[in-house]
């Protein structure tokens, strides 16, 4: 999952970035408006963290000309500005969730994989494709029980397949998602960690879940539900 | 004492205590004006009576005759008559009573003052009553038509006259009830229409009370407003909504500094905290957590900065407060203020230029204030000015102004940004600040600084520079 992180805030733009980053989210962030703008009309974030005062471009202008164009991302506003009507204005502007400073990072996150869920469609923390478990709050995923010794990245590409369950994910989407400018990465990283997300997953044996379309891309599903 | 702080309470007391005394006063005179009046009547009438009393007798010799006719006679002789007289010699004798008269009259008008005078007196019949007496010699009464006859030695008499007093006492006493009866209802009335005017004067302080009272304090544009207010409390109205917006205004900008305040250090706070919980959640590493320390003590300086820059600024407003002046050194201080930024200018690959030629090597000032100022002037060039931009920095003086321009690369600021750069927690394009940690208050603080030992501050903005030029006055030790 990519996300987008504007915040002029040296210190705390790093310490979410960094936070984020952890938990496998392919995190941008810069602290210019202006910069921020272009970025979030060039690439297909999932979600947005905005801070409203910014140097370059107000946070708000940010918002509004993204829900011009009705790009399909999560918002979420992180701000000093706590008045009822500073909350209801952001709201408006077209924000999905509005989170007053100093917050928690975990608070931050949970909100953060709240809004990632409302994007698919999926209320319910927990995905299940089968037996296979992918816990988006904690991070954690099992098969049959047993839990997946996952990587960030393993776990953020599981994810990924578990929200748009049943749909073909791209190879560019994924490599998208996964990877923010700051990372070098091989054309055929993806396929590897394809591979290694489906020897972890089916070490334990089971049927398999994540399927290739050649030319197309993967796709997560349980083809037992589909016969 | 609770109850006179009253207004309605002193006027009630006032006019309905005034209304009283003025009807005892109107009423004691006009009982005193009848009674003397009555009273003047009847010593009329005693007076007549004397008269003719007095011409009635003549002397006869030795005798004393009375002329009197047939009806005036039997009304001697009533004993219902009122009236009563008595003949006495000088000596004491009895002449002639009024028959109802059982004992003496009173010894009045003996004496010639006394004669003609009015007394009141104990009647015989026990009840009160006038009396007037005099002494005469009656006339001699010659019977004989021979005018060498002898005249007998003149005899002077003791005459009294006097009156029962009972008539006019029960008309003082009907004229007492009635003015009593009189006073009673004109007092309650008075009673009435004086707490109805006071009710109606104090009318509008009643509603400006409640309208006080209802007025939330601190909303612009609520006034207090009393239709066909008299003209008494129009100033009174007028200088309570003057208050009533001096109040809102510093109660919105007391508000609005604090809400400014509060978002300027809650920004640090943010970073400082997701900082420490970062360091919390990860694995220990030596090197991250000294990291983490020395971001946590960036942010806690800058935060000390904010504070100490709101609380100078407080203290300032207050107006209180008092620096101490000595004689200093403007160019060293200005060097030692910069000494904080040197890193960061370097950092930034910024040119610096000093021209301290013109510089004073000794002038009165505020050491405290003039490191204030120039720390946050100097802060603000190196945080603002454009990467690799240029600061020029000259002191010189003019007349007897401390001159000192700190100028810097434009970041980006225009003519229009100059309208707001001096308010506080505004921050023209913040893209200059990019983070910087100003709060957006250095200015303003500057200014204030510069208002209270009465110089000038100005920004001048051209397409290349912004500058701040200082003018200092030296500051009586």
């Amino acid at each position: 999952m990519r996300i987008l992180l504007v915040e002029d805030n040296a210190p705390l733009r790093d310490a979410i970035a960094a936070r984020l980053r952890r938990d496998g989210f392919a995190v941008d962030a810069t602290g210019d408006g202006n910069e921020g703008m272009w970025l979030a009309l060039e690439n297909p974030y999932t979600l947005l963290i905005l801070d409203l005062t910014l140097p370059g471009l107000d946070g708000l202008d940010i918002l509004r000309k993204i829900r011009a164009i009705k790009k399909e991302m999560a918002v979420i506003i992180t701000t000093a500005r706590d008045a009822v009507a500073d909350r209801i204005t952001g709201l408006d502007a077209g924000a999905d969730d509005y989170i007053i400073k100093p917050f928690s990072l975990e608070e931050l996150m949970a909100r953060a994989r709240t809004q990632m869920r409302r994007l698919h469609g999926q209320a319910d923390p927990v995905i299940r494709v089968a037996d296979l478990e992918v816990d988006t709050k904690s991070r954690i995923a099992r098969r049959a029980g047993v839990i997946l010794e996952l990587t960030a990245k393993e776990f953020g590409l599981l994810e990924l397949l578990a929200l748009r369950m049943g749909q073909i994910v791209r190879r560019a989407d994924i490599w998208e998602q996964l990877y923010d400018f700051a990372e070098e990465t091989d054309s055929n990283v993806i396929d590897v960690f394809i591979n290694r997300l489906r020897k972890k997953s089916e070490a334990s044996g089971g049927t398999r879940l994540i399927h290739t379309r050649r030319g197309l891309g993967y796709l997560l599903y349980d083809p037992e539900v589909s016969r | 004492m609770v109850g006179l702080r009253s207004i309605r309470t002193q006027l009630l007391t006032a006019l309905f205590g005034g209304s009283i005394i003025i009807i005892l006063f109107g009423s004691g005179f006009a009982y005193t004006l009848v009674k003397k009046h009555l009273y003047e009547e009847v010593d009329h009438f005693l007076k007549d009576k004397l008269a003719y009393q007095q011409m009635a007798a003549v002397q006869n010799g030795e005798r004393i005759s009375f002329l009197l006719s047939k009806p005036v006679l039997e009304r001697f002789h009533d004993p219902a008559d009122p009236d009563f007289f008595q003949f006495r010699f000088l000596d004491g004798r009895d002449i002639y009573r009024s028959s109802g008269l059982v004992n003496d009259l009173p010894l009045v008008g003996l004496d010639v003052e006394d004669s003609f005078k009015a007394f009141d007196c104990n009647l015989p019949n026990g009840r009160r009553g006038r009396c007037m007496g005099m002494v005469f010699a009656p006339e001699q009464l010659v019977e004989s038509d021979d005018p060498d006859s002898e005249i007998s030695e003149s005899v002077k008499i003791h005459l009294v006259v006097a009156r029962d007093r009972a008539e006019i006492d029960k008309s003082l006493q009907s004229l007492r009830l009635l003015l009593a009866g009189i006073g009673i209802a004109v007092a309650g009335f008075s009673l009435v229409a004086t707490t109805f005017i006071v009710r109606n004067a104090l009318h509008p302080m009643e509603q400006l009370s409640l309208q006080i009272e209802s007025t939330p304090i601190g909303i612009e544009n609520n006034k207090v407003f009393i239709p066909d207010a008299p003209s008494e409390i129009l100033p009174v109205i007028d200088r309570l909504n003057h208050l009533l917006g001096r109040v809102a205004t510093a109660i919105d900008n007391e508000r609005q500094f604090t809400s400014n305040a509060a978002h300027e250090l809650r920004n640090p706070l943010a970073g400082l905290k997701s900082q420490l919980e970062l360091a919390l959640g990860a694995v220990r590493d030596p090197d991250a957590d000294e990291q983490t320390l020395a971001r946590a003590l960036s942010i806690q300086e800058q935060m000390e900065k904010v504070v100490g820059n709101l609380l100078m600024l407080a203290r300032l407003d207050s107006g209180r407060e008092e620096f101490d002046a000595r004689e200093i050194d403007p160019s060293k201080l200005l060097r030692q203020c910069w000494k904080p930024y040197f890193e960061k200018a370097a950092e930034r690959n910024l040119e610096v230029r000093w021209n301290l030629k013109g510089s004073p090597e000794s002038f009165s000032m505020s050491p405290s204030l003039f490191k204030i100022m120039a720390s946050n002037l100097l802060g603000n060039a190196v945080s603002y000015v454009p990467y690799a931009g240029q600061i020029e920095i000259d002191v010189e003086m003019e007349a007897e102004l401390l001159v000192i321009s700190i100028s810097n690369s434009n970041p980006g600021l225009s003519e229009r940004d100059l309208g707001f750069i001096f308010k506080r927690f505004q921050r023209g394009d913040a893209s200059a600040a990019g983070g910087s940690g100003h709060a957006g208050i250095g200015l303003s603080l500057c200014q204030r600084i510069v208002t209270t030992i009465k110089g000038q501050l100005v920004a001048e903005i051209n397409a290349d520079w912004f500058r701040i030029v200082v003018k200092l006055p030296e500051v009586s030790i």
